[in-house]
């Protein structure tokens, strides 16, 4: 039963596991480029101005909590990825909490609740279980709820961000804005 | 050189002392921790039974249900207890009692035993330990000095000690078998089954049969040559061994292509049953090597994946039953093999990792029926006896092939049920499919063989889990409780109407067992990777559970 349990996975491991796990690890991490294209300064400005990421996004301790912090997303990811989680946010998302003994991490569903008062949310999940809901609306209000408790509760995998199409940002600003994440990242 | 840290470990003084910092843990109001003191010193002195567990003790174990005296509660493997005063019109009352603390990381998979107010258990790294059951205060702790090398596939885990006489029996992951002293928690015997360095473990529960210790061997990801062996319990001394996989001139060797026998796996790494009415164990068998490439052992695979009836003193093949012919998808039958009798019927039911629920004549290993308790991609046609066969497209190939279940099964070591008043079979369901790729692999003793890769599911929605409560007379399901995220919990039913789950989420759960409604939950801050249990002592029932790395005992106020 290898990969399950997913939790005891470095231990006792042979070579040829590890060697698996980093060539896994590998696929879908950053190739390092050889040269950053693209123009960082202006994806900063755009980071920070036209694209509005910042609303969201936190980088270098600077902008939103809603979204994901991405001041090691540029380490961290391929470009490929990169431009896959800008232009189609949706397709997989983010992972959000990982607690220690548990299999599967938090991703960042999008949730939609209206309490016993009648007030009506909308943010991400920030962690859940069966009977509980920890939450962040957008207005980065964090709501701790007994889901029994809810008049109504609606998790989707339809991220809160848009998806930034060609008309939201162009070919050359989406690689400013990557530009900017990889050199934040290869700080 | 043989490092046993049991004895001083029986003298080492157990920190921390004082009971708050573990209570406080749960959470409880100061008052009730104080009335729980009370309550605990005013009982301690009362005396203990020191009754020996006789075989007999075994065999009648429903006379006692005070006791848990076997890993799935009884023979039959039905992990139902016949205490009720915790019962669905009390349940949402429940409180922790104690809980007890490994200190150790990863899974803690135990299921402990009772006997007559001592609660024994294993925890990671073959830690094993005698507890007051009534206070959670330990009376003997060990643990064995494990060599740097092993390799156990899927973590230092260890579920459950078997009793017999005044010994409890241990296995460990360097592939020992070891009785301890129930009193003192020293080494009465220890006997390597095997050389671990070939890729051996032992981590299942042994099963005490008469004046014998049966264990079988992990392995299945190493190339390993599975077997079930039996040991005078008294001795340590080996008295039968049964191959899982054939050797040259025996029954099912022709199953195996050349030589690949000699490495084909088939390990037995969860407790097996016994039905002393025609005095046979039952026992289930996990992939062949390597699990996810069949090129190299053309043929069925015997006895891989497969319900094994043995007779008990010998270890002699009565007959069997193969569930997942020539696997490549890891779909270890080793669940476990749950004994109910229906008027005249004598049933074997298993709810399959390969994700079939079978019902199976216990008289001869035939067939009555499988039907689909999860999502099942493997398999869309059946054989002329209703067995389920492989589609020939399922197989995994170089670039993935999904299929479902996926590698971690549709359920999987977690003890599944039976609660004869509902006469419903309950049992932990994963809805996880994954991309089986594979490469030629040459083997090498004692590293891992699974020629394979896994791929994570991405474009899939994330995996659930269920509870599911299965009629074992139509395969049906009556009803379900979804978990949000697969479990690795399994499940208790008691005669007060209640099955006990837990999730990967760390919720310890009680479920009305006619209904499928929660009555109440307890959030134990780690994820449950084992299999739950329940006693009483002084007339209290308490229902305990491993979870993160503390053992937790519940109980009505």
């Amino acid at each position: 039963m290898p990969p399950n349990g997913a939790t005891q996975q470095g231990v006792g491991m042979t070579e040829e596991e590890i060697w698996q796990v980093i060539s896994y690890i590998r696929s879908v991490q950053a190739k390092a480029p050889a040269q950053i294209p693209g123009n960082a300064a202006h994806g900063k400005e755009l980071f920070y101005g036209g694209a509005a990421c910042w609303a969201c996004h936190m980088i270098e301790g600077k902008g939103g909590r809603l979204g994901p912090d991405l001041t090691t997303t540029g380490s961290a990811r391929s470009t490929d990825y990169l431009v896959e989680s800008i232009r189609s946010p949706s397709r997989r998302l983010a992972q959000g909490i990982s607690e220690a003994m548990k299999e599967f991490s938090q991703e960042y569903e999008t949730v939609t609740v209206v309490t016993a008062e009648g007030t009506k949310l909308t943010g991400v999940v920030l962690n859940e279980d069966h009977f509980t809901l920890q939450m962040m609306d957008t207005r980065e209000q964090i709501h701790l709820f007994d889901k029994s408790k809810l008049r109504s509760f609606e998790k989707s995998r339809e991220s809160l961000m848009p998806a930034y199409d060609q008309k939201m940002l162009s070919d050359k600003d989406l690689q400013d804005v990557i530009a900017y994440l990889l050199a934040v990242g290869a700080q | 050189m043989k490092l046993q840290m049991g004895q001083w470990a029986a003298r080492t003084r157990f920190l921390p002392t004082g009971s708050e910092p573990s209570v406080a843990s749960f959470g409880m109001a100061k008052l009730r921790v104080s009335a729980l003191i009370l309550f605990t010193m005013g009982t301690v002195g009362a005396s203990l039974m020191s009754a020996q567990v006789t075989p007999q003790r075994l065999l009648d174990s429903a006379k006692e249900p005070q006791n848990w005296l076997m890993y799935s509660g009884d023979y039959a493997g039905r992990r139902f207890s016949a205490l009720e005063q915790i019962n669905a019109a009390n349940a949402a009352k429940l409180v922790p009692k104690w809980a007890y603390q490994t200190m150790a990381g990863g899974k803690f998979e135990t299921t402990p035993l009772v006997v007559d107010g001592i609660l024994y258990g294993t925890g990671q790294d073959n830690r094993a330990f005698a507890l007051d059951a009534r206070s959670g205060r330990p009376i003997w702790q060990y643990q064995r000095a494990l060599p740097a090398d092993i390799r156990p596939c899927c973590g230092r885990v260890n579920r459950g000690l078997a009793i017999l006489g005044d010994k409890v029996f241990l296995g460990t992951l360097d592939a020992h078998v070891i009785a301890l002293d129930s009193k003192t928690g020293n080494v009465v015997w220890d006997v390597a089954a095997v050389d671990y360095r070939g890729g051996y473990s032992i981590t299942l529960a042994p099963l005490a049969i008469k004046n014998l210790v049966i264990i079988g061997v992990s392995g299945g990801e190493y190339g390993i040559r599975g077997f079930i062996d039996g040991y005078d319990a008294a001795t340590g001394e080996r008295a039968w061994r049964f191959y899982t996989v054939p050797g040259p001139g025996e029954p099912g060797h022709e199953t195996w292509e050349g030589e690949s026998w000699k490495i084909g796996g088939a390990p037995a790494w969860i407790t097996g049953t016994y039905d002393p009415a025609t005095n046979t164990t039952f026992w289930t068998t996990g992939n062949p090597s390597p699990s996810n490439r069949g090129e190299g052992r053309a043929g069925d695979n015997l006895y891989s994946n497969s319900l094994l009836a043995l007779e008990p003193e010998t270890g002699k093949l009565k007959w069997y039953f193969q569930f997942s012919k020539h696997d490549e998808h890891d779909y270890d039958a080793t669940q476990v093999p749950v004994m109910v009798d229906q008027g005249e019927r004598r049933l074997i039911l298993q709810a399959n990792r390969n994700g079939f629920f079978y019902v199976i004549d216990r008289a001869d290993g035939k067939l009555l029926f499988a039907s689909p308790f999860a999502k099942v991609t493997w398999s869309d046609s059946k054989d002329a006896s209703g067995v389920p066969i492989a589609r020939a497209d399922a197989s995994p190939t170089l670039e993935g092939n999904r299929v479902c279940p996926g590698a971690a099964g549709a359920t999987n070591w977690m003890s599944p049920t039976y609660d004869p008043q509902t006469q419903l079979f309950y049992v932990t369901a994963r809805e996880q499919c994954d991309i089986f790729s594979t490469a030629p692999q040459a083997y090498e003793a004692g590293h891992a063989y699974y020629g394979s890769a896994y791929f994570p599911n991405e474009d899939a929605a994330p995996f659930t889990g269920a509870l599911r409560a299965i009629d074992p007379n139509t395969g049906k399901m009556k009803w379900e409780w979804k978990h949000p995220s697969p479990t690795w919990s399994g499940v208790l039913s008691t005669a007060g109407g209640l099955v006990f789950t837990g999730d990967a989420e760390g919720n310890f759960i009680a479920i009305e067992a006619a209904t499928g409604r929660a009555l109440w939950h307890f959030q134990c801050g780690a994820s449950v990777y084992s299999s739950p249990m329940t006693f009483a002592i002084d007339g209290k029932q308490y229902v305990a559970v491993a979870a993160g790395s503390a053992l937790f005992t519940f109980g009505l106020p």
